[in-house]
């Protein structure tokens, strides 16, 4: 296992620093401002479509293990997604090929509806375990899509190949869909078969953007200023080894060469 | 409320675990020694640190990292650390040893779940066939197959008989042909997808479609015959290798930066049970 060094140290502690900072300024009252990411406006779009047409829709938390950070920011997503579909009386189908992942969703779809004062309305056997490889898995969602005549696709987490095996048999059903994975390789394949696309670290941003909790906000305020960090330090890395050779105090400190 | 509360701390305890690891060096740092290997014995290892020589005992808790030109020092048993070697020697801060035992706990407890994975498949397909929905004999064959499966499972490992033969036809001549179908029905999504994503729509659709163009006849050798009477920046395949690692990259790494912080502040957050809606709908 590898270890902290100082300058790894120095950087979690200013990285913590900015996040639990701005999460205490906003739980204090401080307002925050962020942009708006079209993929996550869409959500209640899509959920409103699928309950007119009283259809269900699909939510796919990824091919991650529940430990995996992007399988948490989708799990955050589906807890939204589960309480608008409650809040309008839809059902949420979860598709998923990761054993684990069946109770946690079991729990939040369960608390989502119970929430909305429908706990009637949740199913157990809309939390469905399909298949325990990703293209099984994929096929059997297809199959899902096409019996349940699923009006709204979401596809949240961590990818692999298997994205398009899910996404393009759904493009064909009509359904509108909505992606976000932090798999870079997979983005593309998302953008060309979905409706919206929510890229890299919006998916991480989802759940707080969803919620609208300042406290989350302020993470994400947090999370803003450390990129800050890095830039700077990347700026001043390139142009120091640029004017001053690779040799260079700066790069010395921040042991980039060692 | 209680629940809660009790996810909150196991969560908390378990990532302080994981973190304290990462964070606390693997040595008591003030009784570290850093130096040559002038001698090593069963029993003890002689260091030259500033010139001097000190003895250190073998003990079982002394942990030896050997240090390399590049990259993180390797960690190796302090018996195996040779003369010449520059190596840190001190007693173990014991989080570190403990990091297998941590790691195997949680693969156990993955392990537990597939039994709820199979819980979930009989609960929806046994539904199916109480309810005659449509294709549910397809359920009856889910409960077919998940017999054949466990029964065919106990051949794996088996030389000869009939429970080999019945291993292979399940997993060899049956789930791998059929793997291997439907990854080739990527390359029919592929097309199709690319030809939606081809279509010049808008701007950004047009300039996808000229990189992927460039980048495309680029990488075969009707590129370089198509331009090579160009200047070499024109010529195809310069031009798709500067999309591909310059440009592509630059972007790529953008993306991966704002991905690592914001991993950084997820696991923060649910490290502190700060995350909200989905699991935590209010303030513990």
């Amino acid at each position: 296992m590898e270890h902290a060094n100082l300058q790894i140290l120095v950087a979690i502690a200013l990285f913590m620093f900015f996040i639990l900072g701005n999460i205490h300024a906003a739980r204090r009252g401080r307002a925050r401002f962020i942009r708006r990411i079209p993929g996550l406006n869409e959500i209640d779009e899509a959920i409103g479509r699928a309950t007119e047409m009283g259809r269900p829709m699909i939510f796919h938390p990824g091919v991650g293990e529940v430990q995996n950070v992007g399988t948490l920011a989708a799990l955050g997503v589906l807890g939204h997604v589960a309480r608008r579909a409650a809040q309008m009386g839809s059902r949420v189908i979860v598709t998923t090929a990761i054993p684990v992942v069946v109770p946690v969703a079991e729990d939040i779809v369960k608390q989502a509806y119970a929430q909305a004062g429908r706990p009637e309305l949740f199913n157990p056997e809309d939390i469905r375990f399909l298949a325990a490889s990703g293209d099984q898995l994929a096929l059997a969602t297809a199959n899902v899509m096409t019996q349940e005549k699923t009006a709204a696709h979401f596809f949240f987490g961590m990818y692999d190949y298997t994205s398009l095996l899910l996404t393009e048999p759904g493009q064909r059903t009509g359904a509108i869909q909505i992606a976000g994975t932090d798999q870079y390789f997979q983005v593309p394949f998302f953008i060309a078969s979905c409706d919206y696309t929510v890229i890299g670290e919006e998916l991480y941003a989802a759940s707080a953007y969803l919620t609208r909790d300042p406290i989350m906000l302020g993470s994400l305020v947090g999370q803003d200023y450390s990129k800050i960090i890095v830039l700077a330090v990347i700026l001043l890395g390139a142009f120091s080894v640029t004017f001053l050779g690779s040799q260079n105090p700066f790069v010395q400190i921040i042991g980039v060469y060692r | 409320m209680t629940k809660r509360r009790l996810i909150a701390l196991v969560t908390f305890l378990a990532g302080l675990y994981y973190f304290l690891e990462f964070v606390v060096p693997p040595t008591v740092p003030w009784r570290t020694l850093r130096g040559e290997v002038v001698s090593v014995s069963p029993t003890a290892i002689v260091l030259r640190v500033d010139g001097q020589e000190r003895q250190i005992a073998i003990e079982p808790n002394l942990i030896a990292y050997r240090e390399r030109p590049t990259g993180a020092p390797e960690r190796v048993e302090p018996a195996q650390l040779r003369v010449g070697d520059r190596a840190q020697v001190g007693p173990s801060t014991y989080l570190s040893d403990w990091i297998t035992s941590v790691n195997n706990f949680f693969i156990v407890l993955g392990a537990m779940a597939w039994g709820m994975g199979l819980i979930s498949l009989v609960m929806v397909h046994s539904g199916n066939i109480r309810r005659r929905r449509p294709e549910w004999y397809g359920s009856v064959l889910f409960f077919v197959a998940v017999a054949g499966g466990m029964v065919a499972g106990l051949g794996y490992g088996v030389e000869s008989g009939w429970l080999k033969e019945a291993n292979d036809v399940v997993f060899n001549y049956l789930l791998r042909p059929m793997s291997s179908t439907v990854f080739s029905l990527l390359a029919f999504h592929m097309a199709t997808a690319s030809y939606r994503a081809f279509r010049v729509r808008s701007g950004e659709a047009a300039l996808m479609m000229a990189s992927a163009f460039i980048v495309m006849l680029g990488q075969i050798p009707i590129g370089l015959w198509l331009t090579h009477g160009l200047p070499s920046f024109l010529q195809l395949p310069v031009m798709a290798q500067w999309i591909l690692y310059i440009a592509n990259s630059a972007a790529v790494r953008g993306m991966w930066f704002g991905m690592m912080v914001g991993a950084i502040a997820v696991g923060l957050r649910f490290w502190l049970s700060l995350e909200r809606g989905a699991f935590f709908d209010r303030e513990l």
